[in-house]
């Protein structure tokens, strides 16, 4: 194997890692500080991929879809917590494994309904649809060094909320103790309307952003929905900078499983799950469980 | 309305379940038996799974994997020019199944609340891709199994390829594993489970080990998994590996919870609710699972402990005006 070679697979697994750091960050913050097991995660993400999609053939534009995926996402958001979580508060874990899992429902049918059962490709926008060349056979494509950037920018973006703003205060003190957060005056119901938006606008962004390198399918959500519970697990519910972590490790898996042992790359996905949960419960990267 | 009223009702529900499930074989012919067939196996499966969600609190994602397990294992072990015997092909099957669980539940019973969800939705996943990926059974394609199996006693064999004798081979399973659910829940064991569920410390206090007495339930569950997935490659004659991907699942504990999960008759309720309007919206649209979503939704909103606790609080007090006048 050359070193550009694996120089452009670690460059893959670093984009995808990124991707699924963005989707797994929402799921993480919803477990964490809300205890709230959100399956139409993945769903928000396709939901994403199809507004770029759409956007990218009645306007032409795929700068636009940025802006529109994320308004979505947070409005949907907004309205999912409104008017469901918050119906289901205090009430058990089942309930939000089935309320999420009828949303996907309704987000895969109301998917085939707008968009049929074909796949899509998104075309790379016009400004960066070159590749910058590595050696004399490899080059790299330029939109997904974009991703790569959008992606480390997010992940700066939401260390500095979380470790130096009073909002970032605010949420660890919510996913430390909820009670005590509540009792010193916090607004509980207002950093879970926050958080909901925001975690999911955080995966329609994925989506959009994603669109133009994954095709955009029917169900598409499914897959990055358990590869993200499996970054959240592994890095322990409620840690970023866990999941950042986690994200990049099954980037690695992914980008380099595939070209040593096809087969297997999602069986060691799970394996290394379990493996992991076996000896830290709690996930890598938190303190206790 | 106290928990003895619920209990009545549960019952009475779950007798009158068995005698329409009865008739079905009287009252029907072709295409509705083999719809019947596919719901009661499926209600059979709500059944094993509402007996660790309700009684053990324990909110499993991955029971698919146990059905869809014992599926295989059938399909692998059924001879490929002749029926294969049904008492041998389905001890194996759901000892394999129920082998399958103890693994599963060993390791992600160490694990509590959402890591337990998480450790089951990744253990059926495993299981998932392994039929798969990786060419065990077939790979996406699946496999097929070319006979049903026949019931050899001595001097005589029944085979099963009536509709109608199929139901009832699977109706006396369904019914055996109701039976079984009603009367673990009512034991001394059920009581131990249930207090675990409510109260760990407390159980532990009196010299009960909670994982114990979790992981026993959670073999027994995967075992009468295993059975149904047995009974639908028996059905179907082929399987794929959908079956055990954690939709599938999902789909279970969604019949459980529209049912009820703390009685015996609700995943049965459940299951026939939601395959029949599956059925009459498959008619009506394309689009049916749009219906099946809202369902769902409306559900968990409206009647969050399922629609036999529901029903049993709208429909108690009316009877009790009608009885005492």
């Amino acid at each position: 194997m050359s070193p550009f070679f694996f120089f452009v697979q670690l460059l893959n697994a670093v984009q995808y890692g990124l991707i699924l750091y963005l989707v797994a960050s929402g799921l993480t913050l919803l477990l964490g500080i809300m205890s709230v097991i959100n399956l139409a995660h993945g769903a928000f993400y396709m939901v994403g991929a199809y507004v770029a999609f759409a956007v990218v053939e009645n306007v032409a534009s795929f700068w636009l879809a940025l802006p529109v995926g994320i308004l979505i996402g947070l409005a949907l958001g907004a309205l999912m917590e409104r008017y469901l979580l918050s119906r289901l508060e205090g009430a058990d874990h089942l309930s939000q494994v089935l309320l999420s899992f009828g949303l996907i429902l309704l987000a895969n049918e109301g998917q085939r309904v707008l968009f049929g059962n074909d796949p899509h490709s998104v075309a790379t926008p016009k400004a960066l649809d070159f590749s910058i060349p590595l050696s004399d056979t490899l080059a790299y494509p330029a939109y997904r060094l974009f991703v790569c950037i959008i992606g480390v920018g997010f992940v700066l973006a939401i260390r500095y909320v979380m470790a130096r703003t009073r909002i970032g205060m605010m949420l660890r003190a919510g996913a430390e103790n909820r009670e005590m957060a509540r009792a010193l005056g916090v607004d509980v119901n207002r950093i879970y309307l926050g958080v909901t938006a925001v975690g999911i606008a955080c995966a329609v962004l994925a989506g959009v952003i994603a669109a133009p390198i994954a095709s955009v399918y029917p169900g598409m959500g499914d897959q990055i929905l358990i590869l993200s519970f499996v970054v959240v697990v592994l890095g322990g519910m409620g840690s970023l900078d866990g999941a950042l972590v986690a994200a990049l490790l099954l980037g690695l898996v992914d980008a380099f499983g595939k070209q040593f042992f096809p087969s297997y790359a999602a069986f060691v996905v799970y394996v290394a799950m379990i493996a992991v949960l076996i000896v830290r419960p709690q996930g890598l990267f938190r303190g206790t469980a | 309305m106290t928990s003895p009223d619920l209990e009545r009702i549960d019952l009475g529900l779950a007798a009158v379940l068995a005698g329409v499930g009865l008739l079905v074989p009287v009252v029907f012919s072709g295409y509705e038996i083999k719809l019947a067939t596919t719901i009661t196996i499926q209600a059979g499966l709500a059944v094993a799974l509402g007996f660790v969600v309700g009684p053990g609190g324990l909110i499993s994602l991955g029971h698919a994997a146990f059905y869809g397990v014992a599926a295989y294992l059938f399909a692998m072990i059924a001879p490929q020019f002749e029926p294969a015997s049904l008492m041998w092909t389905a001890l194996v099957s759901i000892a394999g199944a129920a082998l399958f669980a103890l693994v599963v539940g060993a390791v992600s019973l160490r694990a509590r609340g959402l890591y337990f969800v998480l450790m089951t939705l990744a253990f059926g996943q495993l299981a998932f891709h392994l039929f798969h990926d990786t060419g065990v059974g077939g790979s996406a394609d699946g496999t097929y199994i070319n006979f049903r199996p026949e019931l050899r006693l001595p001097g005589v064999s029944i085979g099963f390829e009536q509709p109608w004798r199929f139901y009832l081979l699977v109706y006396v399973f369904v019914a055996s594993c109701m039976v079984l659910a009603w009367w673990l829940r009512r034991s001394a064991f059920g009581s131990v489970l249930t207090a675990a569920r409510d109260n760990e410390a407390r159980v532990r206090a009196f010299g009960f080990s909670p994982y114990a007495v979790r992981l026993i339930a959670f073999v027994i569950s995967g075992g009468m998994a295993g059975a149904m997935g047995y009974l639908t490659a028996a059905q179907n004659g082929f399987v794929v590996p959908e079956m055990l991907g954690w939709h599938a699942s999902a789909i279970a504990l969604v019949m459980v919870l529209i049912g009820g999960k703390d009685t015996v008759s609700g995943p049965v309720v459940g299951a026939v609710v939601l395959l029949i309007a599956e059925e009459v919206l498959q008619r009506t649209t394309e689009h049916w699972l749009i219906g099946v979503g809202l369902i769902i939704v409306s559900v968990v909103l409206a009647a969050p402990r399922g629609v036999v606790p529901f029903a049993a609080r709208v429909a108690m007090p009316q009877w009790q005006r009608w009885r005492h006048g």
